[in-house]
């Protein structure tokens, strides 16, 4: 339905940004720039102000049936262009809602926080101008309606990134560093746009060229296989930019060099998972046909497993934070590729929070200890800033996945999923399962060596720091809590049915969204159909109003489940759905709840994968244990390490040798890419480009005209003689033209 | 020799128009310029008046009075102003008198 | 008319305006057109309008000559080199050429133009009554004007000449 003040949550931030900027402006003169109370707040309360506009946006969603559950708005007709109608439109649908909940929630907070960070900062000011743009930016990504609205955010998040990463930019360094993100960016973004082109191309030929999600959604079956893999795997080239996969990761961990609330906000809760949020966005692209989606999945799965070994060397903890993230979004990822988008949106929200707690409590440490970051020089800080390290210690065990922490839930949905994905190489799941269990256990590994070093053990911090250690002020703490409560409780959104504590809730409410992507993608349904997607199709066909009306023959939904696990179904219309497009206005199931098995197995078994029996619970049992006790175990030996026998990290490198080293420098990905392709554009711009073309070829261009010019003028220089006998002859001179002519 | 035409008046006429014109953009000197000019002025005169007489008509007798009428006055001021630029510049060299030029 | 009249006056004229083109001393171009303009003044009589044979010797000849000397004597000019210098000779050059194309032109455009036999006119054509009557009928504006003109050429000449104060 449409609404009309959808528009006024991007642009709250927006005028906060205009307004800091101005006041920055107009302060110029004064050292301190504009009033620290002022910038900060109101920064502060435009974003709470979008918040709480969302907020209001998500009860109105409630009330909705979940056929309708989308809140419109077009603002204005942008770029009415013959075939490419384009208007700057807004769409609140579950999807956006749960992103923009967790984007403006988490990013109030820490705007608070960055009231406390930057209080001694020149740049205040300036600071929250940028963040408030940044907000502005991330929102306009969200909530757009169409593709071009999302890549207006897309880029503008971009910027602000790259303006925030280098806002201390006196010092070289982060400069290059903002540099190297925004380039790395933009070449995902040159992958991005290809990939909107081929779509408009191939929709404006075949039916309604648009841009816009409901629309290319509703024209699906327009596309065929081959685009819609091409567009798939392009659109995916601009995530990995966004997001830090393989192989465009590398600018993440240079961009620890801004403030820590930047890192908290963008390169962990929100820019980052932008890329995750478009695939989930463009599921229905991916659900015809799912080749690329086993791209992806590998990719994630690599890009995890790598960046968490990494995260085991570093010291500085803002870099183990970085490469942590890195690695979460491998997971996020990972799930979208099995088709799980459910689980992978779950995990981004999960990790918005502990991740965000995490890196804001490296902030609050950072502050405590002077500007310190390497963790070689903490340690034993529990006892000093306390209100910081607990609730660190709650971040960490949410990422470790321990339960009831928000990472349990959220990871072991995705560790699941993967497990039972069917994909082409029935092995590939298996395998990918292992790398993310792998993955997990490091994880657990990397992240309590980060906390034994940092709070607990003998302290080796600098004596001339260890005076001045305290906690850091409220503004900073407040949030620090309020995200470790949301880190302990959030995951209860989200558990899974085995569990009998009722249905997913979080899946259930996007699962409007994601019906043709999870129905296609391989995933399959168990008889807990709880977890997820009883893949119907159906867009709009969705009858199903609130939970638990079982009796509606024409959907079968995860509402059935509330018996839990005794309805048994795997309505399996994964064949059919494969190819969304027939699955879209089809009909599912005409059969309700109780559809025999056997009659679907058909149809699943081109899946393979259908006859599966009742007691899949099992499996879920055996492998959340699994997970459980790997996180135990990393735990465990983390404290060994790290706590009781610090001597032996040190031994185990060294005896490791070569391999260490290379870990410990990022496998020279950097180094490589600077070899193979930095330094040889750089050379061909150089030398080719500049000395020659530039300065050859168009100088020469140029200095022709004026050569021209001034041959030119060099004939008709004798008329300007000021004598007046060549006045006369040109006089003459037309006369007799003119007599010629004249007869 | 046969009979003087009105032909032979043009044919004169151009001819004389045409040295004046030679001794306008040939000479260095203001003066002999400006007699040239008045030689110009001279043979047009001509062809009016053997215009006139060719058809008869009286027009053309009243332009070339006119046309001598403006010559002399032309004729006084430009020497007024050959005689002042004189005073200035001691040369009536017309390759020197370049001031227009700057 | 009497070609051979025709032909001495005619060729006096074109002889005296070589000289005044060519003569470098500008008393001699002065003479040449001197003699130019009163041959011109026979061929006027000669074409039926003794009043402008008259005015042409009163005023041409006469005064307007008579100033152009006058000038060069208080200027005490004295010989004006026609071939000093490169450009002049190259200007001389490219300007006698346009001359003489500009009048083979214009004679060979209107040499085939068949210009008819000249009209009848009575016998006091030219004369003093008959210009009177056109004159102050047909062109009396042209008289006013003509009037102011050498009113405002006489104050301009006078100013011109004027020894500055």
């Amino acid at each position: 339905m449409n609404v009309d003040y959808l528009w006024l949550i991007p642009i709250l931030p927006l005028l906060g940004a205009v307004i800091n900027g101005l006041l920055v402006l107009m302060t110029a003169h004064r050292e301190q720039g504009p009033p620290r109370a002022l910038s900060g707040w109101l920064g502060t309360a435009m974003v709470a102000g979008s918040f709480f506009l969302t907020w209001r946006g998500f009860l109105q969603l409630r009330g909705l049936s979940e056929a309708e559950r989308a809140l419109t708005q077009t603002w204005y007709s942008w770029i009415p262009a013959g075939p490419l109608d384009l208007s700057v439109g807004f769409l609140l649908d579950p999807l956006s809602a749960i992103m923009l909940l967790f984007v403006t929630g988490v990013g109030t907070l820490i705007h608070v926080y960055s009231i406390g960070y930057m209080a001694h900062d020149r740049g205040f000011g300036r600071f929250f101008a940028y963040l408030n743009l940044f907000m502005c930016a991330m929102i306009l990504l969200v909530l757009g309606d169409n593709l071009i609205v999302l890549f207006v955010g897309w880029e503008g998040v971009g910027l602000c990134s790259y303006l925030l990463i280098g806002f201390w930019h006196k010092s070289a360094a982060n400069a290059v560093a903002g540099m190297k993100a925004f380039i790395v960016n933009r070449i995902g973004d040159f992958g991005f746009l290809l990939g909107i082109f081929v779509l408009f191309w191939t929709l404006m030929e075949r039916g309604h060229g648009t841009l816009n999600f409901q629309q290319m959604q509703a024209q699906a079956n327009l596309i065929p296989a081959g685009v819609a893999v091409l567009a798939g795997l392009l659109l995916f080239v601009g995530a990995t930019g966004k997001s830090a996969q393989i192989p465009l990761y590398v600018w993440l961990p240079d961009a620890m060099a801004g403030p820590t609330p930047v890192s908290a906000l963008i390169h962990a809760a929100t820019m980052v998972t932008s890329g995750v949020y478009m695939l989930a966005r463009m599921n229905w692209l991916y659900a015809i046909d799912p080749t690329p989606l086993t791209v992806v999945a590998v990719i994630a799965a690599v890009t995890a497993l790598m960046a968490a070994t990494i995260g085991l060397t570093q010291f500085d903890i803002k870099k183990v934070l970085a490469y942590s993230t890195v690695s979460q979004l491998g997971y996020m990822f990972l799930a979208c590729g099995v088709g799980a988008y459910g689980a992978a949106i779950f995990h981004v929200f999960t990790h918005a929070f502990f991740k965000a707690l995490l890196f804001l409590g490296s902030g609050s440490v950072i502050h405590a200890l002077h500007e310190e970051q390497d963790i070689r020089k903490m340690g034993g800080l529990i006892k000093k800033i306390p209100i910081t390290g607990w609730t660190f210690v709650a971040g960490w065990l949410a990422i470790c996945g321990i339960v009831p922490f928000a990472g349990f839930f959220s990871k072991d949905e995705i560790l699941w999923k993967t497990w039972s994905a069917s994909m082409a190489a029935p092995w590939l799941p298996k395998l990918l399962w292992t790398i993310g269990f792998v993955t997990a256990g490091l994880t657990a590994l990397y992240m309590t060596r980060l906390v034994m070093m940092t709070f607990f053990g003998k302290s080796r911090v600098e004596p001339e720091k260890a005076h001045h250690i305290h906690e850091s002020p409220w503004t900073m703490t407040v949030p620090l809590v309020v995200l470790a409560i949301g880190s302990l409780g959030v995951g209860f959104l989200g558990t899974p049915e085995f569990l009998g504590l009722g249905p997913n809730r979080f899946e259930r409410w996007l699962h409007p969204v994601f019906a043709a992507g999870e129905a296609a993608a391989h995933a399959l349904v168990g008889p807990h159909a709880a977890h997820g997607h009883v893949v119907l199709s159906l867009t709009a066909a969705s009858h199903v109003g609130g939970a638990g009306h079982a009796s509606d023959a024409a959907h079968v939904d995860g509402a059935m489940h509330t018996d839990g696990a005794a309805h048994e179904d795997h309505v399996d219309l994964a064949s059919d759905a494969a190819h969304g497009a027939e699955a879209q206005g089809e009909l599912s199931l005409a059969h309700s709840e109780t559809a025999d098995p056997a009659d679907h197995a058909t149809g699943a078994a081109a899946h393979g994968g259908a006859a599966h029996a009742a007691h899949d619970t099992t499996m879920e049992w055996v492998l959340m244990l699994a997970s459980l006790g790997l996180a135990a175990l990393g735990i465990a030996v983390g404290v060994l390490l790290y706590l009781r026998r610090p001597e032996l990290p040190q031994r185990i490198a060294a005896s490791f040798g070569g391999l260490y080293r290379l870990v410990f420098d990022k496998y020279r990905v950097d180094e490589l890419y600077d070899a193979i392709i930095v330094r040889p554009l750089v050379g061909i711009s150089r030398e080719g480009l500049w000395k020659i073309v530039d300065v050859k070829i168009i100088d020469m261009l140029v200095n022709l005209v004026g050569i021209a010019a001034k041959g030119f003028s060099y004939g008709f220089r004798f008329l300007q003689t000021g004598y007046v006998q060549a006045y006369a002859f040109v006089i003459l001179l037309g006369i007799a033209v003119i007599l010629f002519r004249a007869f | 020799m046969g009979e003087i035409t009105t032909n032979h008046f043009v044919i004169l006429a151009t001819v004389l128009f045409a040295i004046g014109t030679l001794g306008v953009l040939g000479r260095r000197g203001a003066i002999t310029v400006l007699m040239s000019i008045e030689l110009m002025l001279n043979a047009v005169n001509l062809l009016l008046i053997a215009g006139s007489r060719q058809w008869g008509n009286l027009d053309g007798q009243m332009l070339a009075f006119f046309v001598i009428a403006i010559a002399a006055v032309e004729a006084a001021v430009g020497l007024a102003i050959l005689v002042a630029i004189f005073r200035a510049k001691e040369s009536v060299n017309l390759d020197e008198l370049s001031a227009l030029y700057e | 008319m009497n070609p051979i009249l025709f032909w001495i006056l005619a060729g006096i004229s074109v002889i005296s305006a070589l000289f005044v083109v060519g003569k470098r001393s500008p008393l001699g171009s002065a003479l040449g057109l001197a003699i130019c303009l009163s041959s011109l003044a026979g061929l006027f009589a000669a074409l039926s309008a003794p009043f402008l044979f008259i005015i042409q010797i009163l005023v041409y000849a006469g005064a307007v000559i008579v100033l152009i000397v006058f000038v060069i004597m208080l200027l005490n000019l004295g010989r004006d080199d026609l071939r000093e210098q490169a450009i002049q000779k190259g200007k001389f050059g490219v300007s006698a050429l346009l001359c003489v194309v500009a009048a083979l032109l214009v004679l060979r455009l209107t040499a085939g133009a068949s210009i008819g036999r000249a009209a009848e006119i009575p016998a006091d054509f030219g004369t003093i009554e008959r210009i009177a009557d056109v004159l102050v009928t047909r062109y009396v504006l042209p008289l006013e004007i003509i009037a102011v003109i050498l009113l405002v050429g006489i104050l301009g000449a006078v100013v011109m000449a004027k020894r500055g104060e």
